[in-house]
């Protein structure tokens, strides 16, 4: 508390500040000390409560009368006689202090108001701090992903360079070496010009080894970004040529944690995959490279005279538009030089360049990092928003049940004297005070929230860092409760204007002057928040829906909470020729099994689902697909070792697995799944003994096994078609010999919680080489549930707001119904006393609900089929225009409608005829 | 109202004003210690608030009716304040027109109004 006395003392004039500040926090101090010890905590809050609001009142009085003109005091104590007599008051006049003084009035007047109701109050608070906090919670992150600029100077001027196959309908094909070798060296319109390429590098030497992620570059990556290095210096042309020795860039994060944020880094060596790297630069610590969290940064290295032959669009280009170039100029600058790279390193054979058309593709920067992510985070801004209206639906209602209340005083106040414009701005002043009120709680709920949402993985949310409340924020909060307050004080301001007062005047605020008008704006309101609620509810049910189809996608593998996995990567410097890590493999697979608990244990290149996949071709030596030749066919190929498929509870439909003999003789021969085998011939066992390759270039293989499906592209996509060769190929796609360094890791267990075997597998890793480190330790299960993140958290945000509908729509029709009959008790009254029985007054009151509920279902499932379009793409398994979905929701939000209208049905029938006459 | 000739100065002090001159009239006091005494002596009838207290305090003292004095060796939170002989004087003369203010409430019956309430 006396930090927020301390906070109040600068509300106060400096010069004030100054002489008094410390003393009065001190004195403060002091008496809190007193009053804890003699009255203990509620005695504390009376006091704070006190002077926290006498701090505000000196504070505006030493603002406003403090220093007069002349040096003097504003008041009695240097008064000369004569003076300006008497009262308290200084002299209205139309200036900004009488208009200060006016407001400081309707203040007063506010809070003495809401005060005398704060049942009110607090509905009204607790429903604008829920829609607001909602809106600004999602607007954070909005605003922090999609709206900011990416922290980059200029960031306007960065493109991502794609290029185009309109024949495969693809326009965001990355860069072979040949093409950005070709475009960097030759290109006219860019500043900066620069490939990277995300990876992963081991770091051994110091302490534990640690596996960390890390971003290949080359020196116009960082140079495009404008970005400098905090110590040392940035990448060079050198440093990307073949033979120089390798080098490293520390992020800031890395260099902490790592190095003790050792200034004299620069310049000493550190062994990155068992080679020694020396560091160069040090990043600054509010760096973030292209959303990617990454420990450090190494060069990518190309040789011009020795280019690979394979056709892998393996490096991501990120550059900067030269001053006063288009990126449309730009793009034909590049388009220019295709021809170019085609000759200079003959990486696709001319032919295919014509068949292919390929284009440039720019693409601005901040789309490429945010790409899918907007689709989502703009469906859940519009869902807050909706939360949002029904949230100033409801306080609109509740303002005008207010206003009816409230009749009386108004019209006595018009009586005195009260011009309308008057007493427009009290209601106004009193809106924006509870407004304000609301506001301060929703932000404090937004910030709450806010942290939440960030442990969302980078696909469903990507630039987490960048996210957070700031200056925008608050503008954005303020703008939305300043709209909110105007919108719904309109309502009560529209219903005085429009009622005449003499007869509120005159019967005492009772009777006829209820009029029908008034309860229909009422009943238009309740309307509202019913089908809005019910728009959210359809959007909810449609995620459930969705939710439980992909619950039900076999995702290939079984029982998969009792698998463990963890990578692992055999570094080059450690491990150079393919006998010595093909034999740690096979060691590391051997201890691990010996694990008690550990019943099956095997390797993969790349886990389903994971996204690591490649694209490839198949072509079948005895199989003509299309019009000429070998047919060819699209999917992936996996490296794989020991029992993977038992480990992972993939089935083997057909034939047999991989063996360590296979690998060891290097046996031409892999596995295809079902899918793959039925495309090429049909039947699974049909599939055995044939012979597939990827490329006309490469040998034939013979197919030993056939296993079944996977989803490799994550559970909405079908399952692809996939070849699982063993982990060390010869003559494979232009390598002699190809080798997987880096392997995920699948260890089946009988335990309900895999993880039990986590040490002693350590230890086995740890006795072949205590040098490899582990990473992304995790279980199959987690990758489902990775993989259905996005659809879980619309879910999740969807219900929420549903909710959060539900309940204030509820409120809403209790409140218009409560209302509306307890005006008419004296009709009732009479209906009663003329023989009306309970059922048929109850049926009235349950009428007047069902029309609302009807009316709001009706209207809403028109808005839904309308809204539900944005989900086409986030839902899975069901339509948008699911029947089944819109029924329940209609039947949830229709039957709530009922409820809310029950409980005044109730209460009306308890009303006395006698007694209701009488009054 | 007329009476008011012997000082320069116009209307009355604040109550409040007149209580913090009253109260150092007794002795040299810091501010908290003022306003325990006012609290005290009108039995926590009148309850005063940090702000408003130095808002009072200033201006006093800018009108040369109290002054700092530094006993505590100019410890900033707790500054001693005295009674400057202008603000005797003003307490003095504000004392008699208060004093004058109860005897006509006295002669009006308010507090047996109030006692009877």
């Amino acid at each position: 508390m006396n930090r927020v006395a301390g906070l109040l003392i600068l509300l106060f004039p400096p010069a004030f500040r100054l002489r008094y500040g410390s003393e009065v926090v001190g004195l403060l101090r002091d008496r809190a000390a007193d009053v804890r010890r003699r009255e203990g905590i509620p005695g504390m809050v009376r006091m704070w409560s006190f002077e926290i609001s006498d701090l505000l009142r000196a504070a505006y009085a030493e603002r406003r009368f403090g220093r007069r003109a002349g040096g003097g005091q504003d008041n009695r104590v240097t008064r000369r006689p004569g003076g300006a007599a008497g009262g308290v008051e200084p002299p209205r006049r139309r200036s900004v202090g009488g208009m200060m003084d006016e407001l400081a009035r309707d203040l007063r007047h506010a809070r003495r108001t809401l005060a005398r109701a704060p049942g009110f109050a607090a509905v009204v608070i607790i429903t604008l701090a829920l829609g607001i906090g909602a809106t600004t919670a999602i607007f954070t992150v909005v605003d922090g992903v999609l709206l900011k600029p990416l922290p980059y100077p200029d960031a306007d001027d960065l493109f991502a360079v794609y290029h185009r196959v309109p024949p495969l309908g693809a326009d965001t094909v990355n860069h072979t070496s040949s093409t950005f070798l070709t475009y960097h060296d030759e290109n006219r319109s860019f500043e900066q010009f620069g490939a990277w390429n995300p990876t992963e590098v081991v770091v051994t030497g110091r302490d534990e080894p640690e596996r960390v992620d890390a971003v290949a570059m080359t020196e116009g990556v960082l140079r495009a970004l404008r970005a400098q290095p905090r110590l040392g210096r940035g990448f060079s042309e050198q440093d990307t040529l073949p033979g120089a020795p390798m080098v490293v860039i520390l992020t800031h994060g890395y260099w902490a944690r790592r190095f003790g944020a050792d200034e004299g880094i620069v310049g000493r060596d550190i062994r990155i995959e068992g080679q020694a790297a020396e560091v160069v630069g040090v990043m600054p610590p509010d760096f973030v490279f292209l959303g990617e969290a990454s420990s450090l940064y190494v060069p990518l290295h190309f040789d011009r005279n020795a280019m690979p032959t394979v056709l892998s669009f393996d490096y991501r280009v990120v550059a900067r538009l030269a001053p006063g170039t288009t990126p449309e100029a730009a793009a034909a600058d590049l388009e220019r030089l295709i021809p170019m790279s085609v000759e200079r390193y003959a990486w696709l054979p001319a032919e295919q360049v014509q068949e292919w058309q390929l284009g440039i593709n720019l693409r601005p920067l901040k789309e490429s990092v945010v790409q899918d992510s907007g689709a989502v985070l703009w469906i859940l801004q519009g869902t807050v928003g909706l939360v949002l209206l029904i949230a100033c639906a409801n306080v609109a209602n509740l303002l005008l049940v207010r206003a009816e209340g409230r009749r009386r005083e108004i019209a006595l106040r018009t009586a005195i004297g009260a011009s309308r414009g008057r007493l427009t701005r009290q209601f106004l002043v009193e809106s924006g005070v509870l407004t304000a009120l609301g506001a301060l709680a929703g932000l404090a709920l937004a910030y709450a929230a806010v942290p939440t949402m960030l442990r969302l993985p980078p696909a469903v949310l990507p630039r987490a860092g960048e996210i957070g409340v700031d200056a925008r924020v608050l503008l954005f909060t303020l703008l939305i409760s300043a709209v909110a307050a105007v919108v719904f004080s309109l309502f009560p301001i529209a219903y005085y204007g429009a009622s005449d007062l003499v007869p509120a005047l005159k019967e005492g605020g009772h009777g006829a002057g209820s009029g029908r008008r008034r309860h229909r704006v009422r009943g238009a309101l309740a309307v509202a928040e019913v089908a809005l609620a019910l728009v959210l509810l359809v959007g909810a049910g449609l995620m459930i829906r969705s939710f439980q189809a992909l619950r039900d996608v076999d995702p290939g593998f079984s029982d998969p909470g009792r698998a463990m996995i963890f990578r692992l990567a055999l570094p080059a410097g450690d491990y150079p020729d393919e006998d010595r890590a093909l034999a740690a493999y096979e060691a590391v697979i051997a201890r691990i099994a010996e694990v008690p608990g550990v019943t099956h244990v095997g390797a993969i290149s790349g886990l389903t689902m994971e996204g690591r996949s490649n694209q490839n071709s198949f072509m079948a030596q005895d199989v003509a697909l299309g019009d000429e030749g070998e047919g060819v066919l699209r999917g992936a190929y996996k490296a794989m070792a020991g029992d993977y498929f038992g480990a992972a509870g993939i089935p083997l439909i057909a034939g047999r697995s991989i063996t360590w003999d296979d690998i060891r003789e290097r046996r031409r021969g892999g596995l295809v799944t079902e899918t793959l085998a039925r495309e090429f011939w049909g039947e699974p066992s049909a599939a055995l003994g044939k012979q597939i390759r990827h490329s006309g270039d490469d040998p034939w293989r013979e197919v030993i096994g056939v296993v079944g499906d996977v989803r490799d592209g994550g559970l909405r996509s079908a399952p692809r078609s996939v070849a699982f060769w063993p982990v060390i190929v010869e003559d494979f796609l232009g390598f002699d010999v190809w080798l997987r360094r880096d392997m995920a890791f699948v260890v089946r267990t009988d335990r309900a919680n895999p993880f039990d075997v986590l040490p002693q597998v350590r230890d086995a890793v740890g006795s072949v080489d205590p040098n490899l480190p582990l990473a992304d330790i995790g279980t199959l299960d987690r990758v489902v549930a990775r993989n259905m993140a996005s659809t879980s958290f619309i879910l999740t945000m969807l219900l929420l707001a549903a909710g959060v509908a539900l309940v204030l729509g509820t409120i809403g029709i209790y409140g218009v119904i409560s209302y509306v009959f307890s005006q008419r008790t004296r009709e009732i009254g009479i209906r009663v006393a003329l023989g009306a029985t309970t059922g048929d007054v109850r049926g009235m009151v349950l009428r007047q609900g069902a029309l609302i509920g009807g009316l709001g279902v009706s209207i809403g499932v028109g808005a839904a089929s309308g809204l539900a379009r944005f989900l086409t793409a986030q839902v899975y398994g069901v339509g948008t225009m699911d029947p089944a979905t819109y029924l329940g929701a209609s039947l949830a939000v229709g039957g709530v409608a009922l409820l809310a209208s029950y409980v005044p049905a109730l209460r009306t029938t308890a009303v006395d005829p006698l007694d209701a006459l009488r009054r | 109202m007329g009476r008011r000739t012997s000082t320069d100065e116009g209307s009355t002090l604040t109550p409040l004003m007149f209580q913090i001159l009253v109260a150092l009239s007794e002795s040299d006091r810091h501010g908290y210690a003022i306003l325990q005494q006012i609290e005290e002596r009108t039995q926590g009838a009148f309850r005063v608030g940090a702000g408003t207290l130095y808002r009072a305090i200033k201006q006093l003292v800018d009108a040369g009716l109290m002054a700092e004095v530094d006993a505590d060796g100019g410890h900033r939170q707790r500054r001693n304040y005295r009674l400057t002989d202008a603000g005797r004087d003003r307490a003095a003369v504000d004392a008699r027109v208060f004093r004058e203010i109860a005897a006509w409430a006295d002669e009006a019956r308010l507090g047996e109004t109030e006692a009877g309430s």
